[in-house]
């Protein structure tokens, strides 16, 4: 069966399909592929699931393939093994990038590279406390030409103030290397070990 | 065993040979020596150093290995890291004018001030008195910094410890 737009009252909508009679006078327009693709729902794909253990850093540098050009990595109830904080470099051809092709975005120009993204303060997240969780999106992962785009969100417990209080960052970077995303490098900010809890999910967005 | 020499008659000239003797029955060699042990290959060295965790995407499990040469110079410059005192970007002016009596260079800005050229000296001037806070970062910073014979990292030095007074 052609993929259609347009229903009529009695049919039931399905991936493909748009819009009700109610809203048509057409009866089933044809839609091309591209068209098809859009307007599926998006999905996320498991691609990989970590549980960190005593380790200096976590890795997943050639988990991302061209099938996904949009990744979101869910890390949840992440600590180490002494205060510290989260940072992340990207992975191309399937080793982490230590060059500076990363810019931190504040809504204002940036002409800063850097060759880390950090996802927390430095030494912010409280080792005996609650921990740490945070959702990374990278955008644009297979285009070797122009911006790939970094959401970093977190979430966590901080050693700050004699009360041990909770906060957060919610922060945007890109990164400007010329070669499409392979993966990336989860890695403590002072080289602190992570600590055995917590889940690392790596998911491809359809 | 007899020597070939002592026990065999030579051959005469115009005799014809005698008979080669017999072979001799292989001499038995004594039962081998059982091979010497092949010593324990020595177990490898516990790896102590820092562990990576890596997915392997072929497998689709998640694996252990020790870190790189490369990767332990990169753990050991974010380890240094945290020695590193951050510089305050800004101090009280009772915090900078301590720390320069302390420094015992006090006496020394308002000749420092003095020495600059116009309207810089009258902006520095305006700045020393009034301001409440110092930024690290201010103009008036760098430009009294050399005055006062204070390159970068004693700038920062002499902002680090005002901080803490």
């Amino acid at each position: 069966m052609p993929l259609m737009i347009g229903t009529k009252a009695d049919q039931v909508p399905t991936n493909g399909m748009l819009g009700t009679a109610a809203h048509h006078a057409a009866d089933q327009l044809p839609v091309s592929e591209p068209q098809a693709a859009a307007m599926a729902p998006l999905s996320l794909v498991k691609l990989a699931t970590l549980t960190p253990t005593a380790v200096a850093q976590i890795d997943a540098l050639s988990t991302f393939t061209s099938g996904y050009d949009s990744y979101e990595i869910i890390g949840t109830g992440i600590t180490f093994a002494a205060d510290d904080g989260l940072s992340i470099r990207l992975a191309t051809g399937g080793a982490a990038d230590s060059t500076s092709s990363y810019y931190a975005l504040s809504g204002s120009e940036s002409t800063t590279a850097l060759n880390i993204v950090a996802v927390t303060s430095a030494a912010s997240v409280r080792s005996a406390g609650k921990g740490l969780s945070f959702r990374i999106q990278i955008d644009n992962a297979n285009d070797t030409a122009r911006v790939k785009r970094l959401r970093v969100s977190s979430t966590w417990q901080s050693t700050t103030g004699g009360t041990p209080g909770f906060t957060n960052s919610d922060q945007t970077f890109c990164y400007v290397a010329a070669n499409a995303v392979s993966g990336l490098r989860l890695l403590s900010t002072l080289g602190n070990n992570f600590a055995a809890t917590g889940t690392v999910r790596i998911y491809g967005i359809r | 065993m007899a020597s070939a020499d002592q026990d065999l008659p030579m051959a005469e000239e115009g005799q014809p040979e005698p008979p080669a003797p017999a072979p001799e029955p292989p001499v038995e060699s004594p039962a081998p020596a059982p091979a010497p042990a092949e010593p324990e290959p020595e177990p490898e060295p516990e790896f102590t150093g820092p562990m990576v965790l890596e997915w392997d995407a072929e497998v689709g499990e998640q694996v252990l290995r020790p870190a790189t040469d490369e990767e332990l110079a990169d753990i050991a410059e974010r380890q240094a890291m945290a020695n590193v005192v951050p510089v305050p970007k800004a101090v009280t002016m009772r915090q900078a004018r301590l720390a320069l009596l302390g420094a015992g260079m006090l006496d020394d800005v308002e000749a420092a001030i003095a020495s600059l050229p116009s309207p810089h000296k009258e902006a520095a001037k305006i700045e020393w008195e009034y301001s409440q806070e110092v930024q690290r970062h201010n103009g008036f910073v760098a430009q009294l910094g050399p005055a006062l014979g204070l390159d970068d990292a004693a700038l920062d030095a002499l902002f680090v410890a005002a901080k803490g007074l």
